[in-house]
C-alpha cells in the first residue's frame, strides 16, 4: 500500500516536471512555405520534424499548402506555431510578430534571373516586355529582389506566377514562359534532377537562406527544446542520415541540418523591405 | 426397397440395362463438368477482385496525398466521387487521424444470382483497408468494397448456358444409344433366321449393314463358314479348267518364241516341237512328233560326214547331262540345206526323275557372216597407217586402232572412255572453229578440216581430221567416226616453199617479190592516209674488191653482217630487202603529212645507216672499214612502183658517181 502511494507520488511530480510532453498533447503546427509539390514537401519534413518531437518532447504536426500566396496568407494569420519561410520579414507578414529561431546551415541563397541554355536571351534587356515567371508574388528571392531591381533598371516585363518554386520551373523547362526569377538553390537542385541546363542572365547579392521561426505564443521553454533537437540533430548519427535521406529527395548539397539563429543576422531581409532600394551585383 | 431395385434389375433386358448405365455415367459426367468449369471461373473472378483490390489500396493514397496533407476534404470528397466509378468498385471510406471519415459509393450492380448459386461457388465482396503514410507519418487509413456482383452475373450466365449446352448433349447421346441397339438387334434376328436356313442346306449369307463390332463378328464368321462351303465345290470346278488354260497358254507362248524349241525323252524321240522350229527346219508337226530327232535332222556333219548317234554331242547331252549349250553345230533341214545352229538344252525334271531334254535353237547362219564381215572390217581398220577413232554420241573415245596409238603416243587402253579433246587438244584452235564443227556433224554431215594437234609428249602436230556420223536404226546420231590423217611433214614443206618464194636465203630478208609487193601496199596506204613514204637503194662500196681479195664465202658472211646492221638502223614496220649482190632496199611507211618532216626524217635514217658502218667488219681476225652510198626516193600515193624504184636508183647513182660513202635524194640536192 505504501508502495502504491509512493509510486503515485512520484508520476505526479514527473507530470509537474515535464510539461511539455505529458499535459498537453496538441501538437505544435509547423508551416512550410509551399516552393515544392506538397507530397514531396511532407516527404522532405515530415521524417524530420519526426525526429525532432522525438528528441524535444514536443510534438510537431507539418502544415502545408498548395501555394506561396497560400502558405504566406496563414503566416500572416499567424496560424502556425513555427514557420519556415523567409517573407516573415515583409512589412505585411511582420504584423505576424514570428521570431528567428533557427536557420540553415548551408550556404546562402541569391536570386536569379533564368533562361534555358538554348534561349536566344543574352541580357536583362533581351527580356524588356516579356513574360517573365516568378514562384509568387510574395516570393523574396524569387519575386521581390529580381523584380525590385528590374523596376530600378527601368526593365519592365509581364510577370507570370508559377504557384512555388518548382511550379514556375516546370513551365521553364516545358516552354511555357522563357525566363524565370528563381531561388539559386532550388534552381540548381531542379536542374540537376530534371537533367536541364540554364544560363544566369541576373544574380542578386546573396542572403541567408529561409529560417524557421517562432510565434510569440510559443513558450520559450518549447522554444529552447525545438532549437536544441534540431542543433542536437547536426551531431547526432541518427539526425544525419535522416537529414541526408531528405536532402537526397531534392539533390539538396551539404552542408545539411539547422544552426541556432536570430532577427540579426537577417537584417539585409528587415533592409530590403524597409527602405526601396536596390543593390546590384558587382 | 434393396431388393425391389434387385428384382426389377434381372426383369429388364440387356438393352435397357445398357441404356440406363450409360445415362447415369452421362448424367454424372455432364454434371460433373458444369460444377469444374462453375468452380473455376468462380476462382478467376475471385482473384481479378483480389488484385483490383490491391492495385486500388496501393493508388489511392497517392491520388489522395496532396489533398490529405492540405487537409481539404472537400478535395478528398470529390477525388473519391471520381475514384468509386472505377470497374468493381462499391465503397471507398478515409479515416483520418482524428476520427474523422469521408466515404464515397457507387451505384450498386443489379443482382441476377441467386443466393444457392452464391454459396456453393463462394462468391463473395472483397474488403480491404490501407493507412495513409507520408514521410514516416501516418495521416489516416481508407477502406475499400469491391463488389462481386459483376462477376457472379456473368457466371450466372455462363453457368445456365453450359447447362444447356450439356443437357442437349446428352439428349443426343441418348438418341444415338438407342438408334445403336436397335440396329444391332436387328442383327441378331437375321442370325438365328439364317442358321435355320443352313439346317434346311441354304447357303445365303447375312447382309452386313452397321450394328455393333461384337455382333458383325459373329455375323462375319457366320458369312465366311458358308463362303467356305460354296468355294470348296467352286474349287474343285475351277482347277480343271485351270489345267486347261494353262495349257493352252504354254502351247501360245511356245509358238510365240523366235527360237525353235523341241523336247525329247531319253531316247531322243521328239516329244513336242513349237511352229518356230517347225518353220526352220521344214517338216510339220505331225512329221517330227515320235521321230528320232538326231536322224531326223542331226545325222550329217557340214562336210557331209555321217554322224554315228553316239558320238553326236545333242544326244549324249540328252542321257547324260542337265544343261547344254553349242553354237558349231548344223542341223539337216527338209530340203536337205544344213544351217548352222545356236542351241541350248535344258533336262526336264519331275519328281527328281529325269525324264528327257528340251531344247531352243536358232539359225545363226546371218549372224555367223555378219561376224566374218565385222572381222574382215576392224582387221582393215587395224591396218591402216591413219588412226581411227570411233566415239560415242557424248564424243567419248569407245574404239580406236594401232594407228591412234603411233600418231598420238596414247595407248588405246589409255584413251578408251575420254573425249579426244581431253587427249590431243592444243588449244591452238579458237572456239568457233569447234563450233563449227559440231553445228555440222549434228546436223548428220561429215565434217573434214585441219587442226593443230598435241601428242602425248607434249609435240604439236598438224592433223587431217574427216568425222562422219553414225545414225542408229531410228536416224539418231549413235557414234562418230574419226579419221586423222599426221600431216606435219606436208605443212612444214609448205611453209619452207613460201619462205624461200619472198626470201632471200642467204640473208633471210624479204626478196625483190615480197619487196614489190610491200611498195604496193606502202603506196595504197600513202594514197589512203595522204602520208609520205620513201625508198632507199643501199650499195657496198667497192664489194667486188672485197669479193675478189677474199672470196665469195667470206662476201656471203659480209652481206650477212651487212643485213643485221642495216636491220638494226630501222625502225619496227619499216622494211629492209636484198634485191642480189650487195644491193639492197629500204622502204620507209607512214612518215607523216608534212613533207619537211619526211625529208628530215630520211635523212636521219641514211645519217643512221652510215654510222652503222663506221664500226669495222672483222674477218679471219682481220678488220675491214668498208663504207656504203644511198639513193632515196620521197613518194606520195600517186606515184607508181617502177618510178620509184627508178628514181632511187637514179639517186644512188649519182652518189656513187659523186664520190661514194654518201646518200643522195631523187630532185633533191645531195647532203
Amino acid at each position: 500500500m505504501l508502495c502504491n502511494r509512493f509510486t503515485i507520488a512520484i508520476m505526479i511530480l514527473c507530470c509537474s516536471f515535464f510539461p511539455l510532453g505529458g499535459a498537453d498533447h496538441t501538437p505544435y503546427t509547423f508551416g512550410v512555405l509551399a516552393q515544392r509539390s506538397v507530397v514531396l514537401t511532407a516527404h522532405y519534413w515530415n521524417p524530420i520534424l519526426t525526429y525532432v518531437s522525438s528528441k524535444s518532447g514536443v510534438p510537431l504536426l507539418l502544415k502545408v499548402e498548395r501555394t506561396a500566396p497560400e502558405s504566406n496568407l496563414e503566416t500572416q494569420k499567424g496560424t502556425y506555431d513555427f514557420v519556415y519561410s523567409n517573407t516573415i520579414f515583409s512589412a505585411k507578414m511582420a504584423e505576424a510578430h514570428y521570431q528567428v529561431i533557427l536557420r540553415p546551415r548551408d550556404q546562402a541563397i541569391t536570386g536569379q534571373i533564368v533562361t534555358l541554355s538554348d534561349s536566344s536571351f543574352h541580357t536583362l534587356q533581351d527580356i524588356a516586355g516579356k513574360e517573365v515567371g516568378f514562384p509568387s508574388s510574395t516570393a523574396f528571392v524569387g519575386y521581390s529582389v529580381p523584380m525590385n531591381y528590374l523596376q530600378h533598371q527601368g526593365i519592365t516585363v509581364i510577370p507570370v506566377f508559377g504557384g512555388n518554386q518548382e511550379g514556375i520551373m516546370a513551365q521553364l523547362k516545358v516552354g511555357k514562359v522563357q525566363v524565370a526569377a528563381v531561388n539559386s538553390q532550388i534552381m540548381s537542385a531542379y536542374a540537376h534532377r530534371e537533367n536541364i541546363t540554364y544560363r544566369v542572365l541576373w544574380e542578386s547579392e546573396k542572403f541567408l537562406n529561409i529560417p524557421i521561426a517562432a510565434h510569440p505564443r510559443v513558450p520559450k521553454e518549447v522554444i529552447q527544446a525545438i532549437q536544441n533537437a534540431f542543433e542536437q540533430m547536426n551531431s547526432d548519427p541518427e539526425g544525419i542520415k535522416i537529414l541526408e535521406a531528405s536532402a537526397k529527395l531534392i539533390t539538396q548539397e551539404p552542408p545539411l541540418g539547422f544552426t541556432r539563429s536570430s532577427a540579426a543576422e537577417y537584417q539585409s531581409y528587415s533592409d530590403f523591405y524597409a527602405p526601396i532600394n536596390v543593390k546590384k551585383k558587382p | 426397397m434393396k431388393k425391389f431395385f434387385i428384382s426389377l434389375w434381372a426383369h429388364l433386358s440387356f438393352t435397357h440395362r445398357i441404356f440406363i448405365a450409360i445415362s447415369l455415367s452421362l448424367l454424372l459426367a455432364g454434371g460433373f463438368i458444369l460444377i469444374i468449369l462453375t468452380n473455376q471461373d468462380a476462382k478467376d473472378a475471385l482473384h481479378n477482385l483480389d488484385e483490383q483490390k490491391k492495385q486500388t489500396l496501393k493508388m489511392l493514397p497517392i491520388f489522395l496525398s496532396e489533398s490529405i496533407l492540405i487537409g481539404d476534404y472537400e478535395a478528398i470528397q470529390q477525388q473519391l466521387n471520381a475514384y468509386v466509378t472505377s470497374p468493381y468498385l462499391q465503397n471507398i471510406v478515409f479515416y483520418d487521424t482524428m476520427g474523422k471519415s469521408i466515404q464515397s459509393s457507387d451505384a450498386e450492380v443489379q443482382k441476377d444470382t441467386p443466393q444457392w448459386f452464391e454459396t456453393l461457388f463462394k462468391l463473395m465482396d472483397s474488403y480491404g483497408t490501407n493507412h495513409v503514410v507520408i514521410g514516416g507519418v501516418e495521416y489516416g487509413s481508407i477502406a475499400v468494397r469491391l463488389s462481386i456482383q459483376s462477376f457472379g452475373n456473368r457466371i450466372w450466365n455462363d453457368f445456365r448456358v453450359h447447362f444447356g449446352v450439356i443437357f442437349f448433349v446428352i439428349l443426343l447421346d441418348f438418341l444415338a444409344i438407342w438408334l445403336t441397339l436397335r440396329r444391332s438387334l436387328k442383327q441378331l434376328s437375321a442370325l438365328e433366321e439364317s442358321t435355320l436356313h443352313l439346317s434346311n442346306g441354304y447357303f445365303e449369307p447375312i447382309e452386313l449393314q452397321g450394328g455393333l463390332r461384337e455382333t458383325a463378328k459373329v455375323v462375319t464368321a457366320f458369312n465366311h463358314m458358308i463362303q467356305k462351303v460354296k468355294a470348296t465345290q467352286q474349287e474343285l470346278q475351277d482347277t480343271s479348267n485351270d489345267i486347261k488354260q494353262r495349257k493352252h497358254w504354254i502351247e501360245t507362248i511356245l509358238n510365240s518364241l523366235d527360237e525353235g524349241v523341241y523336247a525329247v525323252n531319253l531316247k531322243g524321240d521328239i516329244l513336242f516341237a513349237n511352229t518356230k522350229a517347225c518353220s526352220i527346219l521344214g517338216y510339220t508337226e505331225e512329221e517330227m512328233l515320235g521321230k528320232q530327232a538326231h536322224q531326223l535332222f542331226h545325222s550329217h556333219a557340214m562336210n557331209g560326214k555321217i554322224i554315228p548317234i553316239e558320238e553326236c554331242p545333242i544326244y549324249k547331252a540328252t542321257i547324260g547331262e542337265n544343261t547344254f549349250k553349242n553354237d558349231t553345230e548344223y542341223f539337216t533341214c527338209k530340203d536337205s540345206h544344213m544351217i548352222p545352229i545356236e542351241i541350248f538344252g535344258n533336262s526336264i525334271i519331275y519328281e527328281e526323275k529325269t525324264l528327257g531334254m528340251v531344247f531352243a535353237f536358232r539359225d545363226i547362219g546371218e549372224k555367223k557372216a555378219l561376224t566374218e564381215k565385222m572381222k574382215l572390217l576392224s582387221t582393215a581398220l587395224e591396218a591402216t597407217t591413219n588412226a581411227v577413232v570411233i566415239t560415242n554420241k557424248e564424243a567419248i573415245i569407245q574404239w580406236a586402232n594401232k594407228g591412234f596409238e603411233s600418231m598420238t603416243g596414247y595407248a588405246v587402253g589409255e584413251a578408251l572412255g575420254r573425249p579426244p579433246q581431253e587427249l590431243v587438244g592444243s588449244g591452238k584452235q579458237e572456239k568457233i572453229f569447234y563450233e563449227h564443227m559440231w553445228e555440222t556433224i549434228l546436223t548428220n554431215q561429215p565434217w573434214h578440216g585441219e587442226v593443230i594437234n598435241k601428242r602425248k609428249n607434249g609435240q604439236l602436230y598438224h592433223e587431217a581430221l574427216y568425222i562422219t556420223p553414225v545414225s542408229d536404226d531410228h536416224g539418231e546420231i549413235s557414234h562418230f567416226i574419226a579419221i586423222k590423217e599426221d600431216i606435219s611433214d606436208r605443212k612444214r614443206a609448205e611453209e619452207e616453199m613460201e619462205h624461200l618464194a619472198f626470201y632471200d636465203p642467204l640473208t633471210d630478208l624479204p626478196n625483190r617479190r615480197l619487196l614489190l609487193d610491200r611498195i604496193e601496199r606502202a603506196i595504197v596506204s600513202a594514197k589512203r592516209y595522204q602520208t609520205f613514204g620513201a625508198v632507199f637503194f643501199l650499195d657496198l662500196d667497192h664489194f667486188k674488191c672485197i669479193n675478189d681479195e677474199l672470196g665469195h664465202d667470206v662476201g656471203d658472211l659480209l652481206l650477212q653482217d651487212m643485213a643485221r646492221r642495216l636491220e638494226n638502223s630501222l625502225r619496227q614496220g619499216d622494211s629492209i630487202a636484198r634485191l642480189g649482190g650487195d644491193e639492197f632496199v629500204i622502204l620507209l611507211e607512214d612518215l607523216g603529212e608534212t613533207k619537211f618532216f619526211a625529208l628530215q626524217y630520211m635523212k636521219d635514217l641514211a645519217q643512221k645507216v652510215q654510222d652503222a658502218f663506221i664500226p669495222p667488219f672483222i674477218f679471219n681476225e682481220k678488220s675491214y672499214t668498208l663504207s656504203i652510198s644511198l639513193g632515196g626516193m620521197l613518194f606520195t600515193g600517186t606515184q607508181e612502183t617502177n618510178v620509184i624504184l627508178k628514181n632511187a636508183d637514179s639517186a644512188l647513182y649519182e652518189a656513187k658517181q659523186t664520190g661514194r660513202h654518201k646518200s643522195c635524194f631523187y630532185n633533191e640536192t645531195p647532203f
